[in-house]
């Protein structure tokens, strides 16, 4: 397995370079100019004033696209993934900054989506055709079918609006105060858990309310997917004849759904959820923006409106460690649930 | 079980009722809080090319001179001590036309370090501004005048580094308390550029701006800092000033939050914090100051009905703003630009010089419908401009000859068009809008569906492009139309005259009408930038403004007013020339 596992991980340099390579060239079918508006901020206020002929040559836009990729390709090895001028910062600091926020989406999401859609589905699946199982499936439905942005909006003017319960942003203005102007360190770059390593239990609780709107409005459509995952797997798997034979050997029938029954269904969920994960680290724009909660998804789509290519470079990246990286380990939780499972 | 119940429902009814009250009382006092969706591009006041940045520096920063709160065409003393002027002779006028400009300095004036100010600070902001390539309009516009040439690159290319250090050198002189400009020749809205409030003649220290790592100040070391970068730039994440307030943090794509300066030259300020928080979705902004979690916020015409009667919030809508936008007529479109068809007049396309007759483009004015527009994109919350001087500014002639939607004349200029060609051959094109850009998109609907209604012949396909791919487009002259605006950050109506008819001020360039502008345009707008004469000024920019209309190079289809909200708590507020843009030393709360 430790063999299986090193040379997957040798391929990922291989990906990562054709992918840089191919993203690189497809930019540069693109003239000097485009490139340069990245740099012109809000396309209302520029005017003709604006000495873009030198800009080109001033940010180096003209140069042949060998030289161009050969210069970044170099700063990239020595750790220097380029400046970004959609996010006004060093590609790598804006990916610091805004990755371990959508981690932390990501992660509140990841229980939702996963618990919930476990113990949902099974619920579903376990009293098929009865009143949760009904319930259910209407309100999955309701979940994929909603669009994440009406959804949350409609969470922000109920939760905030009006009860004032759970505000937008990352943290209140108190506790960025804390973060950002006292002593307090960051770790992590996420909020909950740097909060408790500097024993911040008041920041960790204000981090978690402003992430409950945001982490549902997100996992919404994800849950609703996973629930009827489970539930069809389930129902399926339920139907076979050693589940039969559990049940005839007098076993409870809580142990023949938990420990026999669904174990066997999680297989085509687990090959789900890495799907899952990887797209949600890759952020979720309109949640982003709905929630006032700058993250991957918000950053990605700014870069790419603005043809800030080391940025867009820099998450390609990214997202080409993550999505490698997450099939990896799904690959490997296989050989966990299922111990007849060879990887070679 | 039952006790449980009894106690989760206390909790929620206290979740509840705590929350209806939360928000009644005045919200995070002394701190004003301000929602945008203008995120920060740079905190070096010369790179500023967004208005909603300066409005930063403006708060940080003091220049030279400034206005009075919410009056545009007075002048008063900011760090000099006296606005110059030929009465009280520290403008002086050579027979030459050299133009000798003092400005005494103020005493005891601190940065926020505790450094004093003195005139070295003033020689060397700007030195440094015309060095490093500033790129803000208004250092544009003084380094043309100063040193006459678009950028002091180009005058090291004529003349070498040596000579062109010299002449920068000796163009600022420092004598004690005074520092004196040498300009070639007049140049009147210089005293207005000088007058920003600390925008793009933001005056810096030296000494902190060397320790930050910027150009030292000396000749040896000033070719090195040349043509700075978003990402060479030592300032592009710091600020210093001697302004009411301090920079305490910038995330540039988050939140900027500025502390209260007590040792103010004017006085402490009112507020002791200033937090400018991005909040992208307009939705959420109203919110939160519906909430009282944010005090000031700029609201979309749409969004009016939401906040107009709400608990505690003051809206003030209609509110004329600096922004003027034009649809450009491209004189000499490329030959090799895909959106002029088979480059033949016809029904398969048109010419590349098809806007170069007069009366063609004035059938286009009588097609815009500029009610419609206004009314539809706007919901009536927009002026029809006069022409190239804004609204509001000095010398706008509201007298000045209007086009007007009029299918009857559009019809009549089609028909003389190109000899009547155009009339019997038809024409296709594809006008080009930024993808995402409402306001662009409508105009120019409306003038497709009202050219397409005159002729059947006559076909305007419509396209979008990203931004980035826009600019490089109109930069390429590829487009037929161009749809750009003017954002003029000084109140003279020489900016908006110059960047419109001049043959440097760079629609001349893009629309191709340089020539135009040499032969019949430069003169006019040199004189009304070097003349101090009113009078004479006021016709100058009048003949102007009629040759505008005259020669029809652009339709001038809206200037943009804005709205903004804020709450009944704030007190002080008031109107300046980009009304989003708060003077924040002039605020109280509570």
């Amino acid at each position: 397995m430790v063999r299986y596992v090193i040379k997957r991980l040798l391929v990922l340099p291989l990906i990562l370079l054709v992918l840089s390579a191919l993203i690189f060239s497809l930019v540069m079918f693109l003239s000097p100019y485009e490139r340069l508006a990245v740099f012109v901020p809000n396309a209302d206020s520029v005017s003709a004033n604006i000495p873009f002929d030198e800009l080109v040559e001033r940010y180096g836009l003209d140069r042949p696209f060998y030289v161009q990729y050969y210069e970044w390709l170099k700063q990239v090895l020595h750790g220097n993934l380029g400046w970004s001028p959609s996010a006004r910062m060093p590609v790598a600091r804006a990916i610091g900054r805004y990755f371990p926020a959508t981690v932390e989406l990501m992660l509140l999401g990841s229980v939702i989506v996963f618990a919930g859609g476990v113990f949902l589905g099974t619920k579903a699946a376990v009293r098929h055709n009865r009143l949760p199982d009904q319930f259910v499936r209407v309100g999955t439905i309701f979940g994929v079918s909603m669009p994440e942005f009406v959804f949350g909006l409609l969470l922000l003017v109920v939760f905030y609006g009006w009860l004032k319960w759970f505000p937008p942003g990352r943290l209140s203005m108190w506790a960025e105060d804390v973060v950002y102007l006292s002593n307090y360190r960051q770790y992590t770059g996420m909020n909950l858990v740097d909060s408790l390593i500097n024993r911040r239990p008041d920041v960790f609780l204000d981090a978690l309310r402003h992430l409950v709107l945001p982490a549902i409005a997100y996992s919404i459509g994800l849950l609703s997917t996973m629930v009827r995952m489970v539930r069809s797997a389930l129902l399926e798997t339920l139907q076979m004849d050693y589940v039969t034979t559990a049940r005839a050997k007098g076993l409870a029938e809580r142990i023949v759904t938990i420990r026999h029954a669904r174990r066997n269904a999680l297989r085509p969920v687990i090959t789900l959820a890495g799907s899952i994960v990887a797209k949600m680290l890759g952020g979720a724009v309109i949640v982003e923006t709905v929630f006032n909660y700058r993250g991957m998804g918000k950053f990605i789509v700014t870069a790419a409106q603005g043809l800030d290519f080391p940025a867009i470079l820099g998450a390609s990246l990214l997202i080409g460690v993550i999505i490698v990286v997450t099939n990896l380990i799904i690959d490997l939780l296989y050989m966990v649930i299922d111990p007849t499972v060879v990887l070679e | 079980m039952r006790g449980i119940r009894w106690i989760l429902f206390a909790v929620a009814m206290a979740g509840i009722l705590g929350g209806l009250a939360y928000g009644q009382s005045v919200s995070n006092p002394g701190t004003f809080i301000q929602a945008t969706i203008n995120s920060v591009e740079t905190l070096d006041p010369q790179f500023m090319l967004s208005s909603a940045t300066t409005e930063i520096s403006y708060n940080v920063y003091d220049s030279l001179l400034d206005h009075p709160a919410g009056d545009l065409e007075a002048l008063v003393p900011g760090l000099a001590t006296v606005v110059p002027s030929l009465d009280n002779g520290l403008i002086t006028l050579a027979e030459d036309g050299t133009t000798y400009i003092t400005f005494p300095i103020r005493s005891g004036v601190k940065f926020h370090n505790g450094a004093t100010l003195t005139s070295e600070d003033v020689k060397y902001t700007f030195m440094r501004a015309f060095l490093v390539g500033g790129q803000a309009s208004s250092i544009n516009m003084l380094v043309q005048n100063l040193l006459g040439k678009a950028s002091f690159s180009e005058l090291v290319d004529e003349m070498g580094y040596d000579a062109a250090y010299a002449t920068l050198d000796q163009a600022i002189t420092v004598s004690g308390i005074n520092v004196t400009f040498k300009l070639p020749k007049p140049f009147v809205p210089f005293l207005g550029i000088m007058a920003d409030g600390g925008a793009a003649a933001a005056i810096l220290n030296k000494a902190w701006c060397i320790e930050q790592g910027c150009w030292p100040g000396t000749k040896e070391t000033g070719q090195a800092n040349m043509n700075l970068t978003m990402e060479t730039d030592p300032l592009f994440g710091k600020m210093m000033g001697t302004g009411p307030f301090q920079l305490v943090l910038c995330e540039p794509m988050e939140r900027v939050v500025l502390d209260a300066f007590k040792d103010y030259w004017r006085g402490a300020p009112q507020l002791d914090r200033v937090i400018r928080m991005i909040v992208e979705d307009t939705q959420t902004a109203v919110l939160l100051l519906k909430n009282g979690d944010v005090d000031f916020t700029s609201i979309d015409v749409t969004e009016l009905p939401q906040v107009q009667g709400a608990a505690g919030v003051t809206v003030l809508d209609n509110l004329p703003s600096n922004w003027l936008m034009k649809i450009n007529f491209v004189l000499h479109i490329s030959p090799s630009s895909s959106y002029i068809g088979n480059g033949v007049l016809g029904s398969d396309g048109i010419p590349a010089d098809f806007f170069t007759d007069l009366d063609l483009r004035k059938a286009f004015q009588y097609s815009f419908d500029w009610d419609t527009y206004i009314n539809d994109v706007f919901l009536g919350a927009a002026l029809k401009p006069y022409g190239p001087v804004l609204i509001g500014f000095p010398t706008a002639n509201p007298a000045n000859p209007q086009y007007y939607y009029d299918p009857a004349k559009a019809e009549e200029y089609f028909r003389n068009a190109w000899g009547g060609q155009v009339w019997e051959k038809g024409f296709h094109l594809t006008a080009v809008y930024s993808t995402g850009s409402r306001h662009r998109q409508m105009a120019l609907e409306l003038l497709k569906a009202n050219v397409e209604a005159l002729n059947p012949k006559f076909r305007i396909d419509l396209a979008s492009l990203p931004w980035a791919a826009y600019v490089g487009a109109v930069q390429d002259k590829q487009l037929p139309m161009s749809l750009f605006g003017m954002l003029p950050d000084v109140f003279d109506p020489y900016l908006p005259l110059f960047e419109h008819m001049h043959s440097a001020g760079g629609y001349a360039d893009w629309s191709g009408y340089t020539d135009l502008a040499i032969a019949k345009y430069d003169p006019l707008v040199n004189e009304l930038g070097s003349n101090y004469d009113p009078a004479r000024r006021q016709e100058l920019s009048y003949e102007l403004q009629r040759m505008a209309y005259e020669d029809s190079l652009s339709i001038f289809h809206f200037q943009a007013v804005e709205h903004v909200a804020l709450r009944d708590w704030i007190h002080g507020f008031y109107v300046g020339p980009f009304p989003s843009n708060v003077d924040f030393y002039a605020l109280s709360k509570g």
